[in-house]
């Protein structure tokens, strides 16, 4: 009798998949559009991050007043122009990049951290338990989120880490609802069966079997909301509920600079334009970086 | 479920968001820091005076008692009266929201009558270079913010060429020698109902650029939708049936096709309107345009408190409202969603 070698089986199946990434990887190289913007997130993040010694006035991009130079357009001295308070636009718009950037990021990554695993739970144990959660998230999206998150921040305070939890607490249902689906679709395979029957926990189930398998629309949800994310906090900041002066912040930037858009446009085109490419860049690679892991 | 439970079902929902909306609203907007009764007198009060107004106001009540009255009064149409305006908030409301709504409604209608053609352009001429156009196109629209965008429409359009106002909604002269008649609110159709020309022409100048701000990221997002969901349809085993037996490449994309793609597109509308709602207040502000988004800035910057109850009720009904309409008509669609 011909004996089936499960792990020969597995082995290739898993070789397969690792071919197929690194097939798609190489595509992803050929895309032009997909490889510049990689670039123009490490240049705009290794700047954020080195904000200090790459800006070139420091104290200005934290907040230092230069008063004999203000309104000055693009020069060689300043060079994307100055502010109302004679800032060098250039190390503000580089110093506003910590909080787009890694206020982005932090937002997506809180909303996956609390919504994945609320989802795996409200999938796995339909009970009374998955259905308190899936109620909140229902209840919770059907609230218009920017609305929430300007009432929270309205509150208790406009500040950026209030900005930033603020719009995490409208985020998160997503992740839930979609993690939740996922698993109802994955939890009636054989292999999660065979799982239950060893008797393996509950626990170790959804982490070490279900998860793993959800983690590709996972990830590539929270690619992809990085860039709304950004805009939010814009948003937040624009209207004077984020960031507080003199600290920079790119929607507090464009807001001060549409006082003096009709003569000194560049005050609130330049954040404006930097918020725009920032955006754009994590979409392509978002939807680029989404064709590879996508292995099907 | 019939149709009729359904919506039945969708109603009985939205009463409860909207009560759980209220108790958060006041609740939370009792916790803002500033006297509600100082601000209803103004600044030069005796401090009498603003005793007094505490309990004309009721304010001198418990919250829940405060809560009970409010939520009495609302049931008779009555929102109480706006700190700053003095005028009751239901007053100032009615007339604030068909001037978003002429905003919003104009921008999705732009937004549905060019989006769908690019997208099905985009699929039809899929790898082609006008698909990578309008893959360009699509990706800088939904990537750009609405208050960025506005304030570059303003100063290309404005500032540089001159085409368009600045901002307002009508030219001042024009508020005097031909005033629009409020009659349903929505600017452009009393002007165009009462033979005012010279007013409709000018609203829809005004109109132009604002509604542009607004349309610009729902188009892009509507094309792409469009786009993958008609590539989608065109993949299926039908459409390959059809054009075996030689059926013209027109009628195999916009009879067979076209349709069957409109059906995610009709889900996501209820959700445009959402955001159209929000990215309306952003363009109010910046183009001074009396709607529901400027008069909510306004009631949070001077903690106009029953004004922002007001708002936030009418936003969280309009939302509500947009998506029980998506899914009513969704159902109208797809026979197979039950």
């Amino acid at each position: 009798m011909e004996t089936i070698d499960y792990k020969k089986l597995a082995q290739e199946a898993l070789e397969d998949h690792r071919k197929a990434r690194v097939y798609n990887f190489r595509l992803f190289l050929k895309k032009k559009l997909a490889v510049s913007s990689a670039l123009v997130l490490v240049v705009i993040m290794v700047s954020a991050l080195l904000a200090p010694w790459v800006a070139p006035y420091p104290d200005q991009g934290k907040g230092a007043v230069n008063i004999e130079e203000r309104l000055q357009p693009f020069s060689k001295k300043h060079f994307l122009g100055t502010d109302i308070y004679g800032r060098d636009l250039l190390s503000r718009v580089i110093f506003g990049a910590r909080i787009s950037v890694f206020g982005g990021i932090f937002i997506v990554v809180m909303a996956a951290l609390i919504g994945v695993p609320l989802g795996l739970w409200a999938g796995y144990r339909e009970g009374v338990s998955g259905a308190i959660i899936m109620r909140t998230v229902e209840l919770v999206l059907s609230f218009p989120s920017a609305l929430v998150a300007m009432g929270i921040s309205i509150v208790v305070g406009a500040g950026s880490m209030t900005a930033l939890i603020a719009l995490v607490i409208p985020w998160w249902p997503w992740y839930t609802r979609m993690v939740q689906g996922e698993v109802l679709s994955l939890k009636n395979m054989l292999y999660i069966e065979a799982a239950q029957m060893l008797g393996y926990g509950r626990f170790y189930i959804l982490f070490r079997h279900l998860l793993p398998n959800i983690l590709t629309p996972v990830i590539v949800l929270m690619l992809l909301d990085v860039g709304p994310a950004i805009i939010a906090i814009g948003v937040l900041s624009f209207l004077g509920l984020g960031t507080q002066p003199p600290h920079a912040d790119w929607g507090l930037m464009v807001w001060n600079g549409s006082q003096n858009l009709l003569g000194e446009w560049w005050i609130a085109i330049v954040p404006g334009f930097a918020m725009f490419l920032l955006v754009t860049a994590f979409n392509i690679f978002g939807d680029a970086l989404k064709e590879i892991l996508d292995t099907k | 479920m019939p149709l009729t439970l359904f919506i039945l079902k969708r109603f009985a929902g939205l009463v409860a968001l909207l009560l759980v909306l209220s108790v958060l609203v006041f609740f939370f907007s009792r916790a803002i820091p500033g006297d509600v009764a100082a601000l209803y007198v103004g600044g030069n009060a005796k401090p009498e005076q603003i005793e007094k107004a505490r309990i004309e106001l009721g304010l001198d009540k418990p919250l829940y008692i405060q809560y009970q009255r409010y939520m009495g009064r609302l049931f008779k149409g009555d929102m109480g009266l706006s700190l700053r305006s003095h005028r009751p908030v239901l007053k100032d409301l009615s007339e604030k929201i068909p001037m978003s709504m002429e905003l919003v409604l104009l921008a999705l209608l732009v937004a549905i009558l060019l989006g769908i053609p690019v997208g099905g352009i985009a699929a039809i001429k899929q790898g082609t270079w006008l698909d990578e156009v309008i893959k360009w196109f699509t990706a800088a629209a939904v990537s750009l913010p609405i208050f960025f965008l506005a304030l570059l429409l303003q100063l290309v359009f404005f500032d540089l060429l001159g085409w368009f106002p600045l901002q307002g909604r009508l030219d001042s002269m024009l508020e005097f020698t031909h005033p629009i008649e409020l009659i349903t609110g929505f600017s452009f159709i009393d002007s165009l109902v009462t033979g005012n020309f010279t007013a409709f022409f000018n609203v829809i100048w005004h109109m132009v650029l604002p509604v542009a701000a607004l349309t610009l990221g729902p188009i892009g997002f509507i094309a792409r939708l469009t786009r993958s969901s008609l590539l989608e349809v065109m993949n299926q085993d039908y459409i390959l049936a059809a054009r075996a037996s030689g059926i013209s490449e027109g009628v195999l994309y916009f009879r067979y096709g076209l349709r069957n793609a409109l059906s995610p597109i009709l889900t996501v509308i209820g959700l445009m309107v959402a955001l159209l709602m929000l990215n309306t207040f952003f363009v109010e502000i910046i183009f001074n345009w009396p709607g529901i988004g400027y008069y909510a800035l306004i009631a949070i910057t001077s903690l106009d408190f029953p004004a922002l109850m007001g708002v936030t009720f009418t936003i969280g009904t309009i939302y509500v409202l947009a998506n029980t309409a998506t899914d009513v008509v969704r159902r109208l669609v797809d026979p197979r969603i039950n």
